[in-house]
């Protein structure tokens, strides 16, 4: 049996037993692991308040190969996203990137450059000066290019212009039109010119620079709209994000109680 | 497992869905219950039985309860004005114990678990607002003091705010009898960040 030092970042916790936590983290050295906290859920444990979702730690565990679930034994808190946690849209928001970490079976083996990304868009979420929305896209974006599905943004495929009053993207062949291409084309997404210069802003811009990101409050509806459009039909795994439905289902709640008060 | 009965086989497996308890503990607990008289048994299962058929959620705070509305919810002498809002029945018996609070709970039925797919729509959000309506002052949310939980505690602030109520939280921090040397730092800098004047 080894001892493990590494840098990880929480993606999921559940109750396991009477007083012990089950850890989902994505570790920089190690990908997706499990681990078990024992008696995490204790008042008298010395590791409950340092075992948060979205919590940046570094762990040591005991690593047996033949384990599904390794044991945890020490833990110290890098980063922890304190106002990020008390804004309970955000934190949702912050808990889809995670979600899509955990169901991508790319991921779930070593990669730096992915772990880099989760880690500065955790940073990002808990400065709450940024658009929780502009980050969960450029976070989106920036992952379907680490992922090998970037699309292709810069020029309509057929008349190579970048100039055009509105673009259309075709979804399943993941190519850009311009409107006079377009029209040839029976499927697609819309895009007005704001949404598709954002998104190249977004698939682009790196993290430490996302509080510049500028988009207009139009584009964020096609931005959305694209998004989930080429994740459910080229990402599979992400069909019917939990987390994305939660947000939806809090919005909605949120819309009727203030509608039923000002009534 | 060829040595043992159907019958024994099937107790196991039964008991063994049971939290805390594996195959080897649901098996002492079988050939325990095998050498009981045949009436402690009946009157076991009577009760196993009797638990589901008499026990429901309280119409109006979803506690456990065998008549609904509940004995806390139809008590005179509770503060009517004030809910302490919990996750599940046991938060409920946990504050009940401590003796110091007086006014009515509403449970929740868990909290807020987006990884999980848990949001308002599975919670008894809609019942709390529709509760509110109804002369309350104060609501105490004593959610769990986890991301979730921080997380439920925070949108319900955030729905209540036009209802002009009084919301508070259950306080956090050292644990009574602890040592500060033995604090995790997170629970000691929330406890520093939320220190009360003295």
């Amino acid at each position: 049996m080894a001892i493990v030092k590494s840098e990880a970042i929480i993606l999921h916790t559940a109750k396991m037993g009477e007083t012990s936590k089950r850890l989902k983290l994505y570790s920089r050295r190690n990908g997706v692991l499990t681990l078990i906290a024992k008696g995490a859920r204790s008042p008298k444990s010395r590791l409950g308040g340092m075992l948060e979702t979205l919590y940046v730690v570094e762990v040591v565990f005991y690593e047996k190969e033949s384990r599904d679930m390794q044991l945890l034994s020490q833990v110290s808190v890098l980063f922890a996203p304190k106002r990020l946690l008390k804004d309970a849209e955000r934190t949702v928001m912050a808990m889809a990137c995670a979600e899509m970490i955990e169901r991508f079976e790319t991921a779930q083996n070593p990669n730096a450059v992915i772990y880099s990304l989760l880690h500065a868009t955790i940073r990002a979420f808990d400065r709450l000066e940024i658009d929780g929305r502009l980050i969960l896209f450029a976070f989106q974006m920036q992952l379907l290019q680490h992922l090998g599905f970037a699309p292709e943004m810069n020029r309509c495929v057929a008349c190579q212009t970048s100039e055009s009053e509105e673009w259309k993207f075709h979804i399943e062949e993941a190519k850009l039109y311009c409107k006079k291409c377009a029209q040839a084309v029976h499927s697609g997404v819309f895009l007005q010119p704001a949404a598709r210069a954002a998104l190249q802003c977004l698939a682009t811009v790196p993290a430490a620079r996302w509080h510049t990101l500028q988009v207009p409050p139009a584009a964020f509806m096609d931005i959305f709209a694209f998004l989930s459009a080429f994740y459910t039909f080229h990402l599979e795994e992400t069909r019917g994000l939990r987390a994305l439905e939660v947000l939806k289902q809090m919005k909605a709640l949120e819309k009727n109680t203030f509608i039923k008060r000002n009534k | 497992m060829q040595s043992t009965t159907q019958a024994v086989q099937i107790a196991i497996e039964e008991l063994a869905k049971l939290p805390g308890i594996g195959r080897k503990t649901a098996q002492r607990l079988v050939f325990f219950l095998l050498k009981r008289s045949e009436g402690q048994i009946e009157a076991l299962s009577r009760s196993l039985i009797n638990l589901k058929k008499t026990v429901h959620f309280c119409e109006i705070c979803f506690n456990i309860t065998e008549t609904s509305p509940c004995a806390i919810c139809t008590s005179h002498n509770r503060n009517h004005k004030q809910i302490c809002v919990v996750e599940e029945p046991n938060d409920v018996y946990a504050i009940e114990r401590t003796n110091e609070y007086r006014g009515l709970y509403h449970v929740l039925g868990g909290c807020l678990s987006p990884l999980d797919g848990v949001g308002p729509d599975q919670l008894k959000i809609r019942e709390l607002l529709q509760r509110l309506e109804k002369g309350v002052e104060e609501v105490i949310l004593a959610t769990n003091a986890n991301a979730e939980g921080e997380a439920t505690a925070i949108y319900l602030n955030k729905l209540m705010q036009s209802f002009g109520l009084q919301i508070t939280r259950i306080a956090r921090g050292i644990p009574m009898g602890g040592d500060l040397e033995y604090a995790d730092e997170m629970t000691l800098s929330r406890a520093l960040s939320e220190r009360v004047k003295m």
